[in-house]
């Protein structure tokens, strides 16, 4: 997979389990060498690798089928500045001569004998023998790396993941660290120690331990006393809480720890070049939310920011134009589309958009009427509302159809589309003559062109005796019903929603739904 | 070109500090670079990050070889194949692997240069114009040890017009960065020709410094008796300690003079005995500073003491000049006759 960044912000959106969190691990990684921050060595485990490709080669190692063990290779590309020449080089898998940093986990070729016995027996591997694995983290000058060396600081705050106020106090000590001069950090540790010192010296701790000494022969020969630890693992950073209004941090709201965690990276000194924002909504009210998104649209600065997000309200506030959609292999930013379409876009309410991105299938049609009708078909169908197996029924313009079509062939979401005839056929096919025969978009309608819209189709799919048991009341003729109907879509629809009547859906509609 | 003891490290790293932009100090040896992390201790608290010191190996490598190594081959550089001599000399150059490569990923040290040249041909300048944005300035100490394609490369930086700094004394040429036969008529003390030539191209400028901050003035002309060619140094070591200049002292006389003086002991390698006392060889006393130097000759060394002609000591003369040139004050030689050499006083030992 091939990722393009645009340089200032760009929004991750895509489904639960598509890769987003991975993308934003995998930045943090190369840029620190860090995962769950922790150096990767210690942290590395088969469950990295992705699974499909595990699964792919056990099978392989059975079926006796030569295969290459499977490997991770993350490289990020970076722009030319001379602060970031030293990683220059054309040693990257695309060749291209610029500043970058490949980091891989591979088989190790040094191990090749004991690998070989161990995949000897197939049948007894179940995950990447991980023991024969080395990491290399490298430049494009294809030098060896260290943190340190690269002039570029990852920030990452990641909200999902806090387990606990263990961690979590950790990780908001490490921000407030961040955001201290080195000299401040000096005077905090050393007032910090001189205040254990001075603990000692208290007149009540030194009768105790006088006490204690007293003791001495019983327990053991040696004088026992007791102090506060000022080992080097008992660092201020172990016994300092950062405070809100005298409340420890960890006591306070997960959502305002959050969003105080969010504000403290982007105040933090300049250092940080690349912040990565992992679903900045969550635990957040809305108002809240609608706070910390103005402040990280206006404190963010020249700094490159990677968020994702679940949330449209997100989305539309900082702008529909940085959205990367996302999905496992592949992606796309609205510029891939039409500029038009992608004006359109740009235009409407990022909600709708959003839907059809995070929808795994979805049908549209053409207005709240054929929503309701389309809703309680796939029911009747399905025996459950389509958005419980993941499909969204997204009502639309039928002008717009083709736009978010376009969204969904670049995205390989299967859509169907269910529209009225409109009295020709002909339009319709030639409207629709770039989707004919392929596998994931359809377009039902009705070849009736005696029945233009959704209304005669229930009509005809019917008779007026049972759509008058629906409605609750009696029409002369066909045509004051249809006229009726005409004039109180939404109610209509609504009737056929809620009936316990039996009816028979509309065939185009059947089918779609199928 | 700087006389021994003329500040040659100490200038360099003042201008490197004074200077604000992305510099770096490549030097021939490790204690070449220890020397200079010293030198640079000695000034500042701390080096300013714009400032990077690496061994020239570590440069070729990593600045120079490896960035652009995928044009011309398919495995990573792994190391330097360091060797005595010149490395496998029937493959031809279209062979690149067994050319440049032992085992396919150690490069070989007499090559190492010749492959940044053709990588740096090969991607039409890449390997300079990523040089160029890497840095602004270039220094190179101990330039005098240079050899092979190492100088091909320094004259693609001279062209690139990345600013260059080369410093070094050609008398002092006592290693060589590789045994190559290219420019091999520029080897030892004769690589000054090579930058006279640069000189006359306009692509550098080369100015002699003909003073010792280090030596006292019969030390320093005792130096130049190895290169009469070359014009003579200036002493700026004004010092008296009551023990200066130059002494023959009496193999009896050795054990009292080294708990009086507490001389560095030097040798020209270790087939010199110097009657157990730690002694360090001339080759690796380069770039070292020492108050006082007790040296005990080798045979050709006897030979010019003895007769005064410089034919004895004509193929060590480089190393000979760097152990003479190391003292501050005094600079002794265990010799059990009469120097005939002029300046020479005689240690008279406790009676």
């Amino acid at each position: 997979m091939d990722l393009s960044l645009n340089p200032d912000l760009n929004i991750i959106v895509g489904n639960n389990e598509c890769g987003k969190s991975t993308l934003l691990e995998a930045v943090q990684l190369a840029l620190s060498g860090q995962l769950n921050g922790r150096p990767l060595q210690t942290e590395l485990h088969p469950f990295l690798f992705n699974s499909e490709v595990v699964i792919d080669y056990i099978a392989k190692l059975k079926g006796k089928v030569a295969a290459p063990p499977p490997s991770i290779l993350i490289e990020l590309y970076l722009s030319e500045v001379p602060e970031l020449a030293k990683l220059k080089g054309i040693n990257n898998t695309a060749k291209v001569d610029c500043p970058g940093i490949s980091l891989s986990i591979s088989f190790n070729e040094e191990y090749a004998d004991e690998f070989g016995k161990y995949v000897s027996d197939p049948n007894l591997i179940r995950t990447i023998p991980i023991e024969y694995y080395q990491i290399n983290w490298r430049s494009f000058a294809d030098n060896e790396i260290t943190a340190r060396s690269i002039a570029l600081k990852p920030s990452f705050i990641d909200a999902s993941s806090i387990r606990n106020n263990v961690t979590a106090n950790r990780y908001v000590v490490d921000i407030v660290k961040e955001s201290l001069s080195e000299s401040q950090k000096v005077d905090l540790a050393l007032a910090y120690r001189m205040m254990k010192d001075a603990f000692i010296q208290e007149p009540k701790v030194q009768s105790i331990n006088d006490a204690l000494a007293k003791k001495q022969g019983h327990i053991s020969d040696k004088t026992l006393t007791v102090s506060l630890d000022t080992s080097s693992r008992a660092s201020w950073e172990a016994g300092i809480m950062p405070h809100l209004n005298e409340v420890p941090l960890t006591l306070i709201g997960k959502g305002e720890q959050n969003s105080i965690k969010i504000k403290l990276a982007l105040e933090s000194s300049a250092d940080s070049h690349v912040i990565l924002i992992e679903e900045a909504e969550n635990h957040l009210s809305f108002s809240n939310l609608n706070s910390l998104i103005g402040h990280i649209g206006t404190k963010r600065g020249m700094r490159q920011l990677l968020i994702t997000t679940h949330s449209s309200f997100v989305l539309n506030k900082l702008g529909v134009e940085a959205v990367i959609l996302f999905n496992r292999d592949s992606w796309m930013t609205l510029k891939d589309l039409k500029p038009d379409t992608h004006d359109y876009f740009m235009r409407l309410p990022g909600h709708d958009t959003l839907r059809l991105i995070l929808a795994k299938r979805v049908i549209l049609v053409e207005g709240p009427s054929d929503e309701l009708i389309v809703q309680i078909a796939y029911k009747k169908k399905h025996g459950k509302m389509p958005l419980q197996d993941a499909i969204d029924v997204i009502s639309v313009n039928s002008l717009a159809f083709k736009r978010f079509l376009e969204i969904a062939a670049l995205l390989k979401r299967s859509a169907a589309v269910v529209t009225d005839n409109d009295g020709s056929v002909a339009d319709l096919k030639a409207k629709y003559k770039d989707y004919e025969g392929t596998a994931d978009i359809h377009i039902f309608y009705d070849n009736d062109e005696a029945c233009r819209t959704l209304e005669p189709q229930l009509l005809k799919a019917n008779g007026k005796a049972a759509i008058e048991k629906i409605l609750g009341r009696k029409f002369t003729t066909d045509e004051t019903l249809l006229h009726y109907m005409t004039e109180n879509k939404a109610d209509c629809a609504l009737a056929f929603f809620g009936t316990a009547e039996p009816w028979t859906v509309p065939e185009y509609i059947w089918k779609a739904v199928e | 070109m700087c006389a021994a003891g003329g500040g040659k490290t100490t200038r360099i790293v003042t201008e490197a500090l004074a200077e604000d932009c992305r510099s770096v100090i490549v030097t021939y040896t490790r204690n070449n670079e220890t020397e200079i992390y010293r030198k640079f201790y000695s000034l500042t608290p701390s080096i300013p990050p714009r400032t990077e010191v690496m061994t020239w190996f570590s440069f070729l490598l990593r600045e120079l070889a490896r960035p652009y190594r995928p044009a011309l081959h398919n495995q990573r550089i792994k190391n330097i194949q360091f060797i005595e001599g010149r490395s496998v000399q029937k493959v031809a150059e279209s062979n690149v692997a067994a050319h440049y490569f032992a085992g396919g990923n150690l490069i070989y040290e007499d090559k190492i240069s010749k492959f940044v040249f053709a990588c740096n041909a090969k991607t039409d300048g890449a390997v300079m114009r990523r040089l160029a944005q890497r840095f602004d300035h270039i220094y190179i100490d101990e330039i005098q040890d240079m050899a092979g394609w190492d100088l091909e490369i320094i004259e693609l930086i001279l062209r690139a017009g990345i600013k260059l700094s080369l410093v070094g004394d050609h008398r002092q040429a006592t290693f060589r960065t590789n045994d190559s036969n290219k420019n091999s008529g520029y080897s030892g003390a004769q690589i000054v020709k090579k930058f006279q030539e640069w000189d006359k191209a306009g692509l550098a400028a080369l100015s002699y410094e003909q003073h010792t901050h280090r030596c006292h003035q019969h030390i320093a002309t005792l130096g130049d008796g190895f290169y009469p060619n070359e014009p003579p140094t200036k002493s700026l070591n004004a010092t008296i300690t009551g023990h200066d200049g130059v002494f023959t002292v009496a193999s009896m006389h050795v054990p009292h003079y080294v708990t009086i003086y507490s001389p560095q002991i030097l040798r020209y390698d270790r087939r010199t005995t110097c009657m157990d006392l730690p002694a360090l060889n001339f080759g690796e006393s380069k770039g070292q500073t020492f108050d006082r130097v007790l040296i005990f000759p080798h045979g050709g060394a006897q030979k010019w003491l003895a007769s005064g002609h410089l034919k004895h000591v004509e193929k060590s003369a480089a190393k000979m000049y760097v152990g003479a040139t190391r003292a501050r004050y005094s600079l002794a030689f265990v010799f059990d006759a009469v120097a005939a050499l002029p300046g020479f006083q005689n240690y008279v030992g406790p009676a």
